[in-house]
């Protein structure tokens, strides 16, 4: 340790001779010269509107990005409210299963065959629109086993729009290339708000 | 000087240039590297000065900073022709040790100097052979105080072992040439 910190002691004081021999050192006058015509010319260039200060240069750069984000917000908001959802429309044969029709105040069963003559009303803020569409739609796909549902409640059905990576997950054949795009889907939530199955439609 | 005085920048070049280019000479152990960068360094200077912040460190450290950076890029294109000072400083006409006394000690440091890695180095050059303050030199680095004195001393060592070493071989080589005297 001794040695160690005697030797570093050297080395400081032959770094101190290093500097001390060293001190005098200068760029050759040819570098004062060169950067002295550099500014110069530098100076002529700015006087003759050929150079921006910078301030501007940044302040222009700012406005312009500005402006490109608020196209783009503008044109995001846009597109948004064109991509209203498709009509609703429940085929027969897709309809939901017994098990996840409202049970609670069903309606006597002479109603019940008239309802079904009838399309039906989508639940919560996707209304269906007048002018309907041919869709088609997978099957409804129970999330959770029925077993395990209320025997009392009642469901809704809410139409939204999900990732098609969603479907694959429940295991409905997805293309790959197009697995980042949006696609529709029926979705039963009970009163719990726990989702019960769900069918995507196209 | 932003403002085209040519006098402030003949002024502030006279008076920062010499350390500008001695920290470049040491940092590359080439005279050629050293004054394209302190040549860079004052052109960064007339073009970017107005990103220097006076809160952000001194006028000074803000040049070293560029200074490293450009002695670092230069040392990366230019690697052979630095290893080769290293290897002979005084090669060349304007052997940056011929300018000085030159002598077998003040050689030895410096190409211990030359010999430490990048970070040691620069720590050891800012803080031994240019006296900056610990804070100056941490502005200059773009690191924190603490990491200054951690290079600086991990450089120290490294140029004590190397120094160690070599002294050890000086022993050696004058035993040898003592004995070979005697058998002569």
């Amino acid at each position: 340790m001794k040695d160690r910190d005697w030797s570093e002691a050297e080395a400081g004081a032959r770094l101190s001779a290093l500097r001390e021999s060293m001190k005098d050192i200068e760029a050759p006058a040819r570098v004062e010269a060169e950067l002295i015509e550099a500014f110069r010319g530098r100076r002529r260039q700015v006087e003759s509107g050929g150079i921006r200060w910078p301030g501007w240069r940044w302040a222009g750069l700012s406005a312009a990005g500005m402006v490109l984000l608020a196209a783009g917000v503008g044109g995001w908001i846009l597109r948004e409210r064109e991509l209203d959802p498709p009509p609703l429309v429940v085929h027969a044969p897709q309809a939901p299963p017994e098990a996840l029709r409202p049970v609670k105040n069903r309606p006597p069963e002479r109603m019940r065959a008239g309802m079904e003559r009838r399309p039906q009303k989508a639940a919560g803020p996707v209304a269906a629109p007048a002018a309907a569409a041919e869709e088609v739609a997978t099957g409804f796909i129970a999330v959770t086993h029925p077993a395990t549902w209320p025997e009392e409640e009642i469901r809704e059905l809410l139409r939204v729009r999900l990732p098609r990576i969603a479907a694959a997950a429940l295991g409905v054949p997805v293309n790959a290339e197009r697995a980042d795009e949006m696609l529709w889907a029926d979705v039963v939530v009970g009163q719990d708000g726990v989702v019960r199955a769900i069918r995507f439609v196209q | 000087m932003l403002e085209g005085d040519e006098a402030a920048f003949t002024a502030l070049y006279r008076r920062r240039h010499g350390e500008i280019y001695r920290f470049a000479l040491q940092m590359s152990g080439s005279a050629a590297t050293a004054e394209d960068v302190t040549q860079e360094v004052f052109l960064t200077l007339m073009r970017e000065g107005h990103k220097y912040d006076t809160r952000k460190g001194t006028l000074r450290a803000y040049l070293y900073g560029i200074a490293r950076n450009k002695a670092a890029r230069a040392m990366r294109n230019n690697k052979e022709d630095c290893l080769e000072a290293a290897k002979d400083p005084s090669g060349g006409t304007e052997g940056p040790l011929e300018a000085t006394q030159r002598n077998q000690e003040i050689q030895a440091v410096w190409e211990g100097v030359l010999a430490l890695p990048p970070h040691y180095r620069e720590a050891v050059v800012l803080c031994d052979l240019h006296e900056v303050s610990y804070e100056e030199a941490a502005q200059a680095l773009g690191c924190a105080v603490g990491t200054v004195r951690s290079r600086l001393h991990r450089g120290r060592q490294l140029l004590a072992q190397k120094l160690r070493a070599q002294a050890a071989d000086d022993v050696r080589a004058a035993g040898i040439r003592r004995a070979r005297s005697w058998s002569l």
